[in-house]
């Protein structure tokens, strides 16, 4: 293959790898977000915590980020469900600018927490179980990319699955669906948004896991997957999972392809793609799938 | 007729109030010489601007927007750029800047006010960051690097001082008149049409008010505002980069003063902002070599006040003066 076919599909290959991972993070944002009619604004900050519990867990026991899968999923599914009762259920019936304002607080609190207990320093872990790439014909893919990939695919086709085939699953749809009637028809209305906020942040505590394998973390770390997993929600229609499954990988695809162009360019493109999508087809993809 | 008595006393009360700022905000400067201190206030009455400027928008017409620091930030960089490369003073600048981001606003605020609830916030929030990530980017306007204005000494003209004294004296008189003008629109047709959007846009908009108008009205006065406040910061730093006028955190805390003061009220951001910037600054110089330590502690009041008191301070002080007429009435009795 010529290099620079090799190249681009090398670029392609790496954005689809990244897209994976996004779609796992908007998965969750998603989820909150169509069950509970609120817009976790704090949604890439948990990210950031789940990647900082991770650093530590390795740096103080030397265990593996890829080792801490189940601890993370676990804390940050608890997490979920106490922040929903601590906070979030007190704002359902609250007006639109205080949903986002408290949420938007709990953003500003997380990151200046982390700033003020661990400073502005990028931190890596250093020699993580997987790491490095392998060459096929020229095309290079990174492995730990690879495994997060596979990973995220995994954990998008289990809550799809769950939310498709369980009764939880099922009264988690029908409580998205119309909050009153789901309510009338005898489901516990306060346990499934506990459930479905664990289960979205349980998607970060996973990410965070993953991504510590190849990516610093620092206390502004989430927050660009945060604009991102905004823009892919917003692609994929909230409270679609498939939906933003496909709109991760497009913006996956689309960042890695600017980025390839100009480095500059890329967060341009995903915003650009944002406003755009916002404008013309707010209800995202959703029906179209 | 004893309803008019109190209705007259209860308006008096409130006007009292506010020349007493005014004589407050007057003698300031007289009592409080060291530079810290004024440029605490500076600082105070900026966000207290900024506050009223968000509060058109967010209090009064209802809409979230997030965004406002790239009002700010173009406010910033047109009247820098103007100054910096074609040598035209400040002060028509910010005329200029403040027109763009009204302009902007409108063209950006047309297509976005058509969505509903949290999508309008969002496409403040993606509109924000293009903006950021262009200049961040534009090597024209100086890049990540910024903008560096040069330093010529007092000049009113080129809206530079050496003592904070005028830039307390400008930020004082863009404080009254924005607040004269909220007040004025808050009282006026414009005003309660925003109010009814507000609370119902669908019923205003069958009762023939043309929603997206007030909206973008409302849009544009209030990002006018904002984007003069960022002139004005530019001068009084003397320096412009992405990271100090164009970032979301900026957006967040313009809001944040509003509606931790409470929003939809005149005296809110001014309450909000002088508890804010106060507890800030004092944070700030007691523990200073904690970073973000006095931002935690606006989230937690944002949280908290969000919670269990959305209509922020200005309720606080109406269950106080209830409580207290309660008492009064009870012991009168």
């Amino acid at each position: 293959m010529p290099p620079d076919t090799a190249l681009i599909l090398g670029v392609i290959l790496s954005g689809l790898l990244m897209g994976g991972v996004y779609a796992l993070v908007s998965g969750g944002l998603s989820l909150i977000w169509g069950v509970l009619k609120v817009v976790n604004m704090a949604h890439g900050s948990f990210l950031m915590l789940s990647m900082y519990l991770v650093y530590w867990i390795w740096r103080l026991t030397g265990l593996d980020p890829l080792l801490t899968i189940p601890i993370t999923v676990a804390l940050f599914f608890l997490l979920g469900i106490c922040v929903q009762k601590g906070i979030i259920r007190h704002i359902l019936e609250a007006s639109l600018v205080n949903q986002i304002f408290v949420t938007f607080g709990m953003w500003m609190l997380m990151n200046n927490l982390a700033l003020m207990l661990w400073k502005a320093d990028f931190r890596t872990v250093s020699n993580p179980l997987v790491s490095g790439g392998l060459g096929i014909m020229g095309v290079r893919i990174s492995f730990p990319k690879l495994v997060s990939f596979g990973f995220s695919i995994l954990a998008t086709c289990a809550i799809w699955l769950f939310l498709q085939r369980t009764k939880i699953g099922i009264a988690i749809r029908a409580v998205a669906q119309d909050r009153k009637a789901a309510w009338l028809m005898g489901i516990d209305v306060d346990r499934i948004y506990e459930v479905s906020f664990g289960l979205g942040l349980a998607t970060v505590g996973l990410a965070g896991s993953l991504l510590a394998n190849f990516f610093s973390v620092y206390p502004y770390a989430g927050d660009i997957f945060h604009i991102f997993a905004l823009t892919i929600v917003t692609l994929g229609g909230f409270g679609s999972i498939s939906g933003s499954f496909i709109a991760g990988l497009i913006i996956g695809l689309a960042e890695a392809v600017s980025a390839f162009i100009n480095p500059a360019l890329k967060y341009f493109v995903v915003f650009g793609i944002f406003l755009i999508i916002l404008l013309l087809k707010p209800e995202g993809l959703r029906e179209a799938l | 007729m004893r309803s008019y008595i109190r209705v007259i006393k209860r308006a008096s009360l409130r006007h009292i109030g506010y020349l007493a700022f005014a004589m407050f905000l007057g003698v300031y400067p007289l009592i409080f010489r060291d530079p810290y201190f004024l440029y605490v206030m500076i600082n105070v009455l900026l966000y207290a601007f900024l506050g009223e400027a968000w509060n058109v928008i967010g209090g009064y017409a209802g809409q979230c927007a997030l965004g406002h620091a790239a009002f700010f930030g173009l406010g910033a960089y047109i009247s820098s750029l103007l100054f910096i490369k074609l040598g035209v003073s400040p002060w028509p600048g910010m005329l200029i800047g403040a027109l763009v981001s009204g302009g902007v606003s409108v063209a950006i605020g047309w297509p976005c006010f058509r969505l509903r609830g949290a999508y309008f916030a969002l496409a403040t929030i993606a509109f924000a960051e293009m903006v950021r990530v262009l200049f961040n980017h534009w090597e024209f306007v100086g890049g990540a690097v910024g903008l560096r204005l040069p330093v010529l000494g007092d000049s009113l003209s080129a809206f530079q001082f050496r003592s904070y004294l005028p830039y307390y004296c400008i930020i004082s008189i863009f404080f009254v008149l924005s607040f004269l003008l909220v007040w004025k629109l808050s009282k006026s047709k414009t005003g309660f049409y925003w109010k009814a959007i507000k609370s119902d846009p669908d019923a205003a908009e069958s009762l023939g008010i043309d929603t997206t108008k007030y909206k973008l009205i409302s849009m544009f006065i209030s990002s006018f505002l904002v984007s003069m406040g960022g002139t004005f910061y530019s001068q009084l730093v003397l320096y412009v980069d992405p990271t100090s006028v164009l970032v979301r955190d900026l957006s967040v805390r313009v809001a944040l003063v509003a509606i931790v003061g409470g929003m939809g009220t005149i005296e809110g951001p001014v309450l909000g902002s002088f508890m804010m910037i106060l507890l800030s600054s004092l944070i700030r110089a007691r523990f200073g070599d904690v970073p973000g330590l006095h931002l935690v502690i606006f989230a937690i009041i944002l949280v908290v006040m969000s919670i269990y008191k959305p209509q922020g301070m200005m309720a606080i002080l109406e269950d106080i003066k209830s409580w207290i007429e309660r008492r009064r009435s009870l012991g009168a009795a």
